[in-house]
């Protein structure tokens, strides 16, 4: 028999299980039908990105300005890309730097600093007493390229302080390379398919090797490995070091990875800043037009909108949640503003909240596969969001195949990109672009998409791991577009979400320590970032990381050699890899107790 | 974590699975054969058993090449499984209805069908009955028993902390032959065979493989941690046989404190014990032989009065079938054959000093032997014991194993020149085992040495043979007749006690035979042979100790026959003292009384010892002279911590044998002289992940201890610049040599660790020694050849 009370106690709690139950629906919904951009909580402030961009400005200032006497970091020649490279490393890292026009110069400075990036065509038969100079004084000298035979063999003290032995071919073809782990993030690698022609070098002892070439030639597989073509290696000079990179791996974007695997190797501990954010973009998603409706019906047997509707958004939402990745869509009301009309608000309205509920966020691409103006169409799809999201507020924006000044003076014009915060832009090697820069006078900043998340060759795995290690940044993105109006055999979408998905799994997973975040909300963490200074120190088994900086959180990586992180305080850390930690710092300082990890834990007596 | 702390709980790991293996188990299994027994009869046949059953199992399987794990585990369990088929009718019957009554108690207290707290009070009670049971048959709770148990506890905690506390000290073996045996006992794992260095007594050996096969308990581990435990056990059976013998019930514990916990005796005879040698490990097999043969004459001598009896009665061929069904005195004439055989199967020396002992026997029970009913199964008993520890050995040398080369000195020793025979067969015996042997030598005399004086020994023997060899065999003997007294004195002063206490030997001896004697008058025979076995046998044993002394021929090493001699000691001291109490017994007839006051003679004798300081101290062994403790603390944990075979420690040579199969082995001399001519093109490669070095700054003076005051031991550019010294035998790694190679290591370390700060690291370190570690590359090995500045034709070295 139930009691009154008892009656009334089980009533109750019944009551609230159910109000608990229904509240997280009826917020959600409420937050949908207002019909707002809901991860632009997650983004900085207008007035706080400003201080940022402020600070970028004068950190970078100072670093480029200072006497050789405070610099950490000395660049050895004209502009050629590898110093370029080297420099847009120096600002990220914070590493004050200055400038010699040939190595004789940083070695006759009595204030060099500890570590030289050298162009590689200066190296000269005379360069062996500047090296040697330069090692005796504990310098750390890397050198771009290896220096041509001729200028080799014709000087014993350049081999010798390149811990070179002998030369054993003027060139050899070689198919591919590894990489050994703890160099950088990734681990250990084999890329058997990155052909190169490099000349082969027998090394010396005391030299440790980084990176060796492969190849499937006969010749080569009687090779002992000690005996391996080194494309990469340290030599010890006197009491300083000579890293040589015998490869074109400073020429571009991932010199960014190579410095920071070369400077974490140098130091007994490295720290330095990076942006702890993972992006994976979808372009031309939703398509809110019936468009190229042969050739979709011929592969899909259903349009466009149907096809993304019923098709496209069910995989990508399987990839999504399969992979925890944070969703960003690039919008794309149409593709062809010219030959098609859009018909379904309905689909933007659906797709919006179903993008919502994954915590993803939309934005606008200046992507077409007609040619109206950029103007035009952004006020076309502008229109659009108007009429069916009002709320929306698009703060992400695409910038397609279009150049940097197709666009930026938009920004500017505070009329169909108002509201546009962060611009993402297609990736080139060896560009002349910043990896991160702020464009327009309005601090806008351009975020590099580097990887395709349906392609993923040798070179594409090699650049992910520099960059991944230098910044702590990924971006991936999938092009849709191609569904619609498909270029090659292969751009039916079965295929791209397979392919999607099969890369993730044993490839990009590697990386997955880093925080998955829209583009919003990546762009606040890169302004961060940038915006970032710090100083640390070590006494005995602490090591002390300062940042300045305005922002409640900072993302640090800390290498070590032989140790473990056994405490912190004023934050927390997370194990990469072996001797790779990632260090989130929330105090004004972080205090990070190592101990040596091979030691022995047994005390006599 | 306290490296001390960690040794005290593998000792006690170990000590859980050799009691389990010698004792436990083996009670389980033969339980049969125990019933009836008592407790000391049944502890000394599980030990010999037992060892007799783990020895043979290596020695048989390695004799066909079979002493993988698997095969030692699988024989092992399917003994197991033998011992559970035979008693499958009793297991079925009385234990399976328990399991299955305790199960279905778990699932109904499980199913809350029986509370657990009825459960519980019902197990206790059921456990309190059981314990009265117990009690009701074994009397545990009675005066007497109740003083034994403690005056036992005493005993055995008094040995556990003897024994135990140098260990958690200090780190390394304590003897030099170790290294030498754990090579051998490794073989046996590496090769799959035994006697891989030779034909030699390998049942230490094979013991010591069984465990570490079966548990998988590191040999290293075994070989340091178990002396203290196997000697342990081995006092026990001192303590059982002289239970056996004595008819009082405290007379054995007096002789058993007065040989471990008093002073008397030279630290020496005791100090063997810390070291798994051979030898010492051996004893354990030689006084059960006693044990074995006075309960045989005694149930011999029952069986042929029953026989007497029912022939008297004309029903012999009725009963006879019953009687022999099974002889207890077969039993105990098997466990004689075993225990002499497991003697030989350890060491020689251990059977000479059975052989003494049998002798003794024979002595004693003289007016039996010959006897028709006894002669025939003793001649029968001593050709088996024989064969049977010879045969593995003997099926070695035919199948083309050569002798073991320390055999050699073993029989020099004893006057047996095995000259050039040996000589070619142990040309592939290894430096380290001359050594080694070379080092037990030196030890015995060290050991003797330490009191000042010149020990009598066989070296002195040898000066005086060229006079002796004038004299005929009469006058020799002449002459040891009169110089026995001399020479008996002399050796208990010089090598038992350090003090003049022979008077007080024969007192020990004459009383129990004056006793013995009286006791003649009351038809004591078993006892009065007993004491006359007993006393012989300590006549015997210091008479062959003196042999050289007295001009014979020497049969054996002084030193090493006084540790022996020592070890039956408590023998004689508790037939002194039990015999005089059995005479008073006998007379005024109250058996309790005397019991009494043979509590009140121990007690006294123990608060006698604390009173005038004649107790001994914790034995200990100070730091070897072969190895630092801080190497062995790194080798342990290389070994506990790292996986198998992905690691190389760079060392001189302790460390070799002692890693065994868990990883490898670079000489420091081979790694030296592998960069000595340093150029351009020299490579030296560890193929291995990890590489540890292992340096000494303050260099030990191998086997010898002490450095002489005008030399400095420590690492030095001034010892670095001096040249290498050849590789020859072990001499590389003694005297200054030694300091050479770790000042070279040293200074390469240093060069090594500038060109590479971030890969070698500093493993362990103090002011003695350095341990560095390196990681490598396993694909792209660091070459290990530079220029450190010392490399002969090296511009900048030797510039000392």
């Amino acid at each position: 028999m139930v009691t009154k009370s008892n009656f009334l106690v089980i009533t109750i709690i019944m009551l609230v299980v159910l109000i608990m139950f229904q509240s997280t629906s009826i917020s959600e919904e409420i937050a949908l039908s207002s019909g707002e951009n809901l991860s632009l909580e997650l983004g900085a402030g207008m007035d706080a990105q400003l201080q940022m961009r402020k600070e970028y400005d004068e950190i970078s200032g100072e670093l480029s300005s200072g006497d050789a006497a405070d610099c950490q970091v000395g660049l050895v020649g004209s502009d050629e890309p590898c110093l370029r490279y080297a420099r847009e490393w120096c600002v990220n890292q914070k590493k004050s730097y200055c400038g010699y026009l040939n190595l004789e110069d940083a070695a006759n400075d009595s204030d060099c600093p500890d570590m030289l990036i050298v162009d590689s065509s200066l190296i000269t038969p005379e360069s062996g007493d500047a090296l040697r100079a330069l090692g005796s004084r504990d310098k750390t000298v890397v050198i771009s390229g290896l220096p041509s035979v001729s200028v080799l063999e014709s000087s014993d003290a350049v081999m010798d302080c390149l811990g070179i032995e002998t030369v054993r071919e003027d060139e050899v073809e070689l198919d591919g390379f590894k990489m050994f782990a703890n160099f950088i993030l990734g681990g250990e690698v084999i890329y058997d398919d990155y052909a190169m022609s490099l000349p082969f070098v027998q090394l010396d002892s005391s030299v440790r090797v980084f990176i060796v070439g492969q190849s499937d030639e006969s010749w080569f597989e009687e090779l002992e490995n000690e005996e391996l073509p080194p494309l990469l290696w340290r030599n010890y000079n006197y009491t300083g070091s000579v890293y040589v990179v015998n490869a074109d791996f400073l020429d571009g974007h991932i010199a960014a990875g190579i410095l920071t695997g070369i400077a974490s190797d140098d130091a007994a501990e490295y720290v330095y800043p990076v942006v702890n954010a993972q992006i994976s973009v979808v372009n031309a998603f939703p398509l809110l037009a019936d468009e190229n409706t042969e050739t979709v019906y011929n592969n899909y047997g259903q349009g466009s909108i149907g096809v993304f509707r019923d098709i496209i958004w069910p995989a990508i939402a399987a990839v999504y949640y399969d992979t925890d990745e944070q969703m960003t869509t690039i919008c794309s009301p149409k593709l062809d503003y010219v030959n098609y009309e859009q018909t379904s608000y309905e689909t933007l309205e659906y797709l919006y909240q179903e993008i919502s509920k994954m915590r993803g966020e939309m934005g606008l691409s200046g992507y077409q596969v007609s040619d109206i103006p950029l103007e035009e169409k952004l006020i076309e799809d502008s229109e659009v969001f108007g009429e069916q999201l009002p709320n929306y507020k698009i703060q992400t924006f695409y910038s397609g195949g279009l150049k940097l000044d197709e666009y930026e003076s938009l920004f500017d014009t505070g009329e169909v990109l108002e509201d546009i915060r962060t611009v993402l832009a297609p990736y080139e090697e060896q560009g002349s672009d910043l990896f991160f820069d702020y464009v327009g006078s309005d601090s806008v900043l351009r975020l590099s998409i580097y990887m395709d998340s349906t392609v993923h060759e040798v070179e594409d795995d090699f650049r992910l791991c520099c960059l991944q290690t230098a910044y702590g940044y990924y971006s991936t993105m999938v092009d849709l577009s191609k569904v619609v109006y498909p270029e090659e055999p292969n751009d039916l979408f079965n295929i791209m979400s397979e392919d999607w998905a099969k890369y993730y799994r044993p490839y990009r997973i590697r990386f997955s320590y880093f925080d998955k975040l829209t583009a919003t909300a990546a762009d606040a963490r890169v302004r961060s970032y940038l915006a970032v200074d710090y100083d640390y120190f070590r006494e005995g088994d602490e090591i002390t990381i300062a940042p300045v900086t305005d922002s409640e959180e900072s993302y640090f990586i800390l290498r070590l050699h032989g140790e473990e992180i056994t405490g912190i305080t004023g934050g927390s850390y997370t194990e990469l890899e072996t001797d790779w930690y990632l260090i989130n710092i929330t105090d004004e300082s972080a205090v990070v107790t190592v101990k040596q990890t091979n030691k022995t834990e047994y005390t006599g007596g | 974590m306290s490296f001390a702390l960690e040794t005290l709980w593998w000792m006690i790991k170990l000590f859980v699975v050799y009691g389990l293996l010698i004792v436990a188990v083996p009670a389980v299994a033969l339980r049969p054969i125990l019933r009836g027994k008592t407790l000391s009869q049944g502890y000394i046949i599980c030990v010999v058993f037992s060892s007799f059953y783990y020895i043979n199992v290596v020695l048989v399987f390695g004799l066909l090449g079979l002493t993988q794990r698997i095969v030692m585990i699988g024989v092992t369990l399917l003994t197991v499984a033998i011992i559970i088929a035979v008693r499958w009718k009793r297991i079925r019957s009385v234990y399976f209805p328990k399991i299955k009554q305790g199960w279905e108690t778990t699932v109904r207290i499980f199913k809350r069908e029986v509370p657990l707290g009825l459960a519980i009070r019902q197990s206790v009670k059921r456990a309190g009955s059981r314990l009265k049971k117990t009690d009701r048959m074994l009397r545990i709770t009675r005066f007497e028993n109740v003083l034994e148990i403690v005056i036992l506890s005493f005993c055995i905690l008094m040995t556990l902390v003897l024994f135990g506390y140098t260990y958690t000290q200090h780190y390394s073996y304590f003897a030099s032959d170790i290294v030498t045996h754990q090579g051998w006992i490794n073989t046996i794992s590496s090769d799959n065979k035994i006697f891989g260095a030779g034909v030699y007594p390998f049942g230490m050996h094979a013991m010591v493989y069984y465990i570490h096969a079966v548990f998988d308990i590191p040999t290293v581990l075994l070989l340091r941690l178990l002396p203290p435990i196997h000697g342990f056990f081995s006092f026990m059976v001192v303590l059982a046989v002289t239970k056996q013998i004595c008819r009082t019930r405290f007379a054995p514990y007096i002789g058993y404190f007065l040989y471990i916990g008093a002073s008397f005796t030279l630290e020496s005879k005791l100090a063997r014990f810390l070291s798994m040698l051979p030898q010492e490990y051996g004893l354990i097999y030689c006084l059960p032989c006693l044990a074995a043969a006075v309960m045989f004459f005694r149930e011999r001598k029952a069986e042929v009065a029953a026989e007497k009896a029912l022939k008297d009665q004309d029903m012999y061929y009725v009963r006879r079938g019953k009687l022999r069904k099974r002889r207890e005195s077969t039993l105990w004439l098997w466990l004689l054959i075993i225990s002499f055989g497991l003697t030989m199967a350890v060491h020689f020396y251990v059977t000479l000093l059975a052989g003494v002992l049998i002798v003794a026997i024979a002595v004693g029970y003289l007016p039996y032997i010959f006897r028709r009913q006894y002669f025939g199964r003793l001649v029968a008993a001593a050709l088996i014991a024989v064969i049977i520890p010879v045969t593995p050995m003997a099926a070695a040398f035919a199948s083309g194993t050569p002798l073991q080369g320390s055999l050699y000195w073993a029989t020099s020793v004893m006057g047996i020149d095995l000259g050039e025979v040996l000589n070619e067969d142990t040309d592939n015996t290894a430096d380290d085992e001359a050594a080694g042997d070379r080092t037990e030598e030196a030890e015995n005399d060290g050991g003797a040495a330490e009191d000042g004086e010149e020990p009598d020994g066989s070296a002195a023997a040898a000066g005086e043979e060229d006079p002796q060899e004038q004299l005929s065999l009469s006058e020799k003997l002449k002459q040891a007749v009169v110089k026995l007294p001399n020479a008996a004195r002399s050796f208990f002063q010089n090598y038992t006690f350090g003090a003049d206490y022979f008077p007080y030997i024969v007192a020990a001896a004459i009383l129990p035979l004056v006793c013995a004697f009286i006791l003649l008058f009351f038809k004591e025979w078993e006892y009065v042979s007993i004491v006359v076995t007993v006393v012989v046998n300590l006549v015997l044993t210091t008479f062959v100790s003196i042999t050289g002394q007295l001009g014979l021929p020497v049969i054996i090493d002084p030193d090493r026959m006084s540790n022996f001699q020592c070890y039956e000691m408590p023998l004689i001291i508790a037939i002194a003292v039990d015999a005089p109490l059995v005479v008073l017994s006998k007379i005024i007839k109250k058996v309790r009384l005397t019991d009494i006051l043979s509590f009140g003679l121990a007690a006294a004798c123990i608060i006698s010892c604390f009173a005038f300081g004649k107790v001994r101290g914790l034995m200990r062994a100070g730091e070897s002279s072969l190895q630092s403790d801080e190497a062995a603390i790194c080798l342990y944990e290389i070994m506990n911590r790292y996986p198998q075979k992905v690691w190389t420690i760079v060392s001189c040579n302790e460390e070799r044998a002692m890693m065994d199969s868990a990883g490898w082995h670079y000489e420091v001399i081979d790694f030296l002289r592998d960069i000595e001519h340093y150029d351009n093109d020299t490579q030296m490669l560890i193929p291995t992940h990890y590489v540890f070095f292992f340096i000494e700054k303050e260099s030990l003076n191998y086997a010898i201890g002490a450095w002489s005051s005008d030399i400095d031991p420590t690492v030095s550019e001034e010892w670095a610049s001096m040249p290498l010294p050849p590789k020859s035998g072990l001499s590389q790694y003694n005297g200054t040599n030694r300091i050479i190679l770790n000042s070279r290591m040293y200074y390469w370390a240093q060069e090594f660790m500038l060109r590479y700060p971030n890969e070698l690291k500093v493993f362990y370190e103090n002011d003695e020694f350095v341990c560095y570690f390196l990681e490598q590359n396993d694909y792209y090995l660091y070459n290990l050849a530079i220029d450190y500045g010392f490399n002969e034709d090296n511009p900048n070295g030797n510039q000392i």
